[in-house]
């Protein structure tokens, strides 16, 4: 009972933190040296790890798909396979779980680390509202940088597995070529950009409540940090499955 | 002038108990109590970060918990704030510091403008050149100085300074007392100071008000607490060096 009370609790509170921070979205352009800041901070923060994963990522998804695959489908499906599982769902989920990862660690340490210094109670006596200036530039840069890490995401995935194909599988590269386009839309690379947004958001919002609202001492960045990254990995994960139904099965 | 009105708020294991006190315009009050009294709490109180679980704080007539916080914003404008770790953005050099508080609430203020005012600022916190240097650059008593700039920086009503000493050595805090003295005496603005160690301030105090365990034991002028009876309050006039 005492975990049901602190889970509606929390949810309680993260709902009415979106709201601030929606309602902050008017301070966008006061604060739109923050955001080009932050965005950078997030770019430099990811993307090496993000295409470095997804390129060894691409590699193993055209192998094992090839090692369980072999007799089973022609080898022109294999970069199709590829192709459409990284548009609709690995792509988004690598930058999700990156997000979760890096950023979000990243966030929640910092912001937990000025709250027990007492930085953010001093931003609320001279009158600057926290959320509007440390929480919602960093939500606004997530939400803008995140569909072009997912794009470079999405590329470097299927670049590792065209390596592979071409140098390991004997896949040419004009049938890893024609493979990709098979069954390909359009609307494929926008439901994945979508949920990668809707990834972005949560993991953004999730590591600035648990910073903002950690308690006093060094115990509590680390817990804080450890809450935020358990948060957001688990709300990619849940998301990630919300959002498939919406977009491409239902 | 900040009155407050049986304040009182319960933690697990700190509180602070119907607490009232009155702290008249361009005044010193200080406030003194041993450590874990509930000062800091008391001042958490008054600036708006805690809301009492009842009474009234008042600043120039506004009682701060029952406005909204557009309002409380309004109201904390007119605070300068000292804050016991000095509370500094360390992602930011001293200049960015300084003038975070008139360049966010006024964003089309010119660079020049805002380049001169916080120079003035850091020269009467007697600070020169170090405009480009980050917080971990500086000293304790060099930062608590960029702090006490920022506090000023927005000319502020009501200074705020939470353990101004803490932590400096006797020098370093010399020099703080002394500057918080001249700030006073050159810009005559209320002065609250939170305090363990009355020594430097008891000179220039107008008022003192006695904490203890969360309960007021004593508020009114100094020469009243002078003679005031009582164990605690003996061994701070004692620690004054005035018994």
């Amino acid at each position: 009972m005492k975990y049901v009370n602190s889970f509606l609790i929390t949810s309680g509170e993260i709902t009415i933190f979106i709201l601030r921070i929606i309602k902050s979205f008017k301070m966008i352009f006061k604060n739109y040296r923050l955001i080009v800041f932050n965005m950078f901070e997030i770019i430099t923060e990811s993307l090496f790890i993000l295409i470095f994963a997804s390129l060894f990522m691409g590699m193993v998804s055209a192998y094992q798909i090839v090692y369980q695959m072999k007799d089973v489908i022609p080898m022109l499906y294999v970069s199709t396979i590829v192709t459409q599982a990284v548009l609709i769902e690995i792509g988004p989920l690598i930058v999700g779980i990156g997000f979760s990862g890096k950023v979000s660690s990243q966030i929640s340490a910092e912001l937990a680390s000025m709250k027990v210094t007492d930085q953010i109670d001093a931003l609320e006596v001279m009158s600057i509202d926290p959320i509007e200036y440390l929480v919602m530039p960093r939500v606004v840069a997530a939400i803008l940088i995140i569909p072009f890490l997912t794009l470079i995401t999405e590329f470097s995935v299927v670049f590792g597995a065209f390596i592979m194909s071409i140098g390991v599988l004997d896949i040419t590269s004009n049938m890893f070529i024609e493979g990709s386009k098979m069954n390909f839309a359009m609307f494929q690379i926008f439901g994945g950009l979508i949920k990668s947004v809707a990834f972005g958001f949560f993991t953004v919002v999730l590591s600035c409540y648990f910073g903002i609202t950690a308690k006093t001492g060094a115990r509590a960045v680390g817990k804080a940090t450890t809450l935020s990254v358990s948060a957001a990995a688990i709300a990619v994960v849940v998301l990630d499955y919300i959002f498939t139904r919406i977009l491409f099965i239902w | 002038m900040v009155k407050l009105t049986g304040v009182s708020k319960k933690f697990k294991d700190a509180g602070l108990y119907d607490i009232n006190a009155f702290f008249p315009e361009k005044s010193v009050c200080t406030i003194i109590g041993r450590s874990g009294a509930g000062k800091s709490l008391l001042l958490r109180t008054i600036l708006g970060l805690i809301r009492p679980d009842s009474g009234s704080v008042l600043i120039g007539g506004t009682d701060i918990y029952k406005v909204k916080y557009k309002q409380l914003k309004e109201v904390r404008s007119k605070f300068g704030v000292l804050f016991q770790n000095n509370a500094l953005l360390d992602s930011m050099n001293v200049f960015e510091n300084v003038s975070l508080p008139v360049v966010y609430r006024n964003p089309e203020m010119r660079y020049n403008d805002v380049r001169n005012l916080v120079k003035e600022k850091l020269k009467m916190a007697y600070l020169d050149d170090v405009t480009d240097k980050y917080i971990n650059q500086l000293s304790g008593g060099m930062q608590k100085r960029v702090a006490i700039a920022r506090a000023l920086i927005t000319d502020p009503e009501i200074l705020f300074y939470d353990e101004p000493i803490t932590g400096l050595d006797p020098l370093t805090a010399d020099g703080i007392i002394d500057l918080i003295k001249n700030l006073y005496l050159t810009l005559k603005k209320t002065t609250i100071i939170i305090t363990h160690d009355i020594r430097g301030f008891i000179d220039f105090t107008d008022y003192i008000m006695l904490i203890d365990s969360g309960e007021t034991l004593f508020c009114g002028t100094k020469e009243d607490f002078m003679s005031f009876d009582h164990k605690i309050a003996k061994a701070y006039i004692k620690m004054a060096g005035r018994l």
